[in-house]
């Protein structure tokens, strides 16, 4: 038998420390010994980042052959390209998506500014294919640029954030409440040149009480909570 | 219809809201108004981790009620249950720590070791004290078990026994009764003027007599024990009333009233291990003149006998369930809630009284178990506004009595403790 000599607490032998306290028990403690296996197996799974090249290896051989494929079926039916730009460009721009969502998903802000160039870019070109400038800069360049400003700053909270629930969704619904009214800005000004707000607001006022109340559901409890419980009168 | 509990996991049921008296504690807690109380037994070797460890499992099992821990509602807090065992933790010396209950999940209860000490500390809107030596008992036996000491059955209950019928019921609004009248409301009353301290939550100390000693000078009053001790906490109070020159002093209110909790359970059948008290308060009124030793046991002694009735405690009864059920106090969602009740639990709970001192009683083992078990103490819960709060058990032919102080004198467990060796009884002073 030991006994702890901080709280003195009588203890069976073989503890390093005191299980109640902590106290140290040993004068030296003795690194843990690592069992190598007797034998070192033959048929390793992949590893995390092996598995990711593979998904990317496959994902751009098929992206390659279907742009490869839509080429061709333009050209054999209308003898010169047409459609197939658009289709390109979209498998182009998904081919990045998913070159960036690969390697760089560790980094947030290279993420969402890569993505969100990608789209601009494939809306840009887009725009282009359909004969000129016509409404890529307004309402989709401020659209696009307000909602991935939006959605970097809820991914950013949601990281932020040690217990995530609902409070990410409240965070959410204030996002899509100021969103619309981004919308109807924008659409105001492509129409008429003017800003007005006026059904916008009427739901971003009534997303706002329903994200004070899911903040305050969230904050006040822990998650799996009862309603029965927590309404109890 | 009282609230049978499931104490086997049944997913859905493993929640309680709080009893009638419990509601207002949470509202009431702060870092030193903690509200928590411990139950402390000195043995007879030091204690061993592994059957602590087992003790506290086996008699969690028993009394799962203990492993209940508070959350906050819409409209009240509520008991949830997410813990299997109430958790062991070194004693480190922070007597009546507050327990943090918004968003741990840590139970209301917890188990302490030092050396040969085991304690208990629970959380008042969990349990009273008779409630809670309920669950102590039970596991000082299991320990003593499982050291291979040889126990008797009676005067706590087997781990291994079932629980019985209503040990999770809500005693007062089962004996709640609509028609009757509500009792008066006390004006506020005398505290002993010292400044707070800053060793927080409060200053302990305990002091241990000879209960036949004190029961001889009980009896020679015609008096029990209880009324003799509340007689020497008024005579000491009355003491610092006439005696301290002190700036607080000369603003003091003429009343000086003592809480002396009644086991409602002796009054009204219930196997309830929730809250099942209430108070009797003996008061003396200053303004009528300096009251003798003689007098004050006089006073007390016929107040006690008058205010156990159990007639008049339903009264008392009725007033705190008829404002619990209230639909109005119902629907105040509960951030207004805690503070409104935390202003009524300063002024109907607190400012009323002077002091506070409980009587645990006589706890019995015998045997082998009995000598095992050398001493227990009880802690009362650190007082605000009242400022000394006492608690007495009596165990193995010694009666402990522990203080709890929040000033910085110690002026009236002296004048309490120099009383009782001048009436001839001695005194020991024990460690913290």
């Amino acid at each position: 038998m030991t006994i702890c000599p901080n709280c003195g607490i009588e203890m069976e032998q073989g503890y390093d420390e005191c299980p109640l306290c902590h106290h140290n028990l040993s004068e030296k403690s003795q690194p843990r010994k690592v069992r190598e296996p007797a034998y070192p197996s033959l048929d390793k799974p992949l590893s995390g980042k092996e598995k990711k090249n593979l998904f990317w290896e496959l994902s751009t051989i098929l992206l390659f052959s279907s742009l490869v494929v839509v080429f061709l079926i333009d050209i054999i039916l209308n003898k010169q390209p047409g459609w197939s730009w658009y289709a390109i460009a979209a498998i182009a721009a998904t081919f990045v998506y998913i070159t960036l969502l690969v390697f760089t998903y560790r980094w947030l802000l290279v993420v969402i500014t890569g993505i969100f160039l990608t789209t601009t870019g494939l809306l840009l070109a887009i725009d282009i294919l359909h004969g000129g400038l016509n409404w890529f800069l307004v309402p989709a360049l401020p659209l696009v640029t307000f909602f991935f400003l939006l959605l970097g700053l809820v991914i950013w909270f949601a990281n932020l954030t040690s217990h995530k629930g609902l409070n990410i969704v409240a965070v959410a619904s204030v996002a899509i409440g100021l969103y619309v009214m981004a919308v109807e800005i924008s659409l105001g000004w492509m129409h008429g040149n003017t800003i007005s707000l006026s059904w916008s607001v009427i739901v971003a006022s009534s997303l706002l009480p329903f994200a004070l109340i899911l903040l305050y559901y969230h904050y006040r409890l822990k998650r799996g909570t009862n309603l029965r419980k927590f309404f109890h009168l | 219809m009282p609230l049978i509990f499931k104490p086997e996991r049944s997913g859905k049921e493993n929640w309680l809201p709080l009893d009638n008296a419990a509601k207002i504690f949470p509202s009431g807690t702060n870092q030193t108004r903690t509200l928590v109380f411990r139950a402390t037994a000195e043995i007879n070797r030091p204690v061993r981790y592994e059957s602590l460890k087992k003790a506290s499992q086996l008699t969690s099992k028993r009394f799962p009620y203990f492993t209940m821990h508070l959350r906050p509602g819409f409209f009240w807090y509520w008991l949830d249950m997410e813990a299997d065992t109430v958790p062991v933790y070194p004693d480190t010396g922070e007597i009546c720590k507050v327990f943090r209950f918004s968003w741990s999940q840590e139970p209301l209860c917890r188990i302490l070791a030092r050396n040969n000490r085991i304690s208990a500390e629970f959380y008042h809107a969990l349990t009273d004290g008779s409630g809670a030596m309920e669950f102590f008992k039970t596991l000082l036996a299991t320990y003593a078990e499982l050291e291979g000491i040889e126990i008797q059955p009676g005067g706590f209950n087997h781990y291994q026994s079932d629980p019985k019928p209503g040990e999770t019921e809500d005693a007062y609004n089962r004996y709640f009764n609509p028609r009757l009248p509500a009792p008066r409301q006390l004006s506020k009353a005398y505290h002993i003027p010292f400044a707070y301290t800053k060793n927080l939550p409060a200053r302990i100390l305990s002091a241990e007599m000879d209960p036949a000693i004190v029961k001889d000078k009980s009896k020679q009053r015609g008096i029990t024990i209880t009324e003799y001790l509340v007689s020497v906490y008024l005579w000491a109070v009355e003491d610092i009333y006439n005696n301290v020159r002190t700036i607080r002093n000369l603003r003091r209110r003429p009343i000086i009233r003592i809480q002396v909790p009644v086991n409602l359970r002796s009054l009204f059948p219930s196997n309830t291990l929730r809250n099942f008290a209430l108070f009797v308060t003996p008061d003396m009124d200053m303004r009528l003149g300096f009251y003798s030793f003689e007098e004050i046991t006089r006073i007390v002694h016929h107040y006690m006998q008058q205010q156990t009735d159990p007639k008049l405690m339903q009264k008392i009864i009725y007033r705190n369930v008829r404002n619990e059920r209230s639909l109005f106090i119902r629907l105040i969602p509960l951030p207004l809630k805690d503070r409104l009740l935390g202003y009524f639990f300063r002024r109907s709970g607190m400012e009323l009284y002077s002091g506070l001192i409980t009587n645990l009683g006589k706890v019995e083992f015998s045997g082998e178990f009995g000598s095992f078990i050398e001493r227990l103490r009880f802690y009362p819960p650190p007082p605000d506004i009242s400022k000394v709060s006492i608690a007495m058990i009596t165990y193995n032919q010694k009666m402990v009595l522990t203080f709890t102080n929040s000033t910085v004198s110690r002026q009236l467990e002296k004048t309490f403790l120099q009383f009782l060796r001048d009436d001839g009884i001695p005194v020991k002073l024990l460690n913290p």
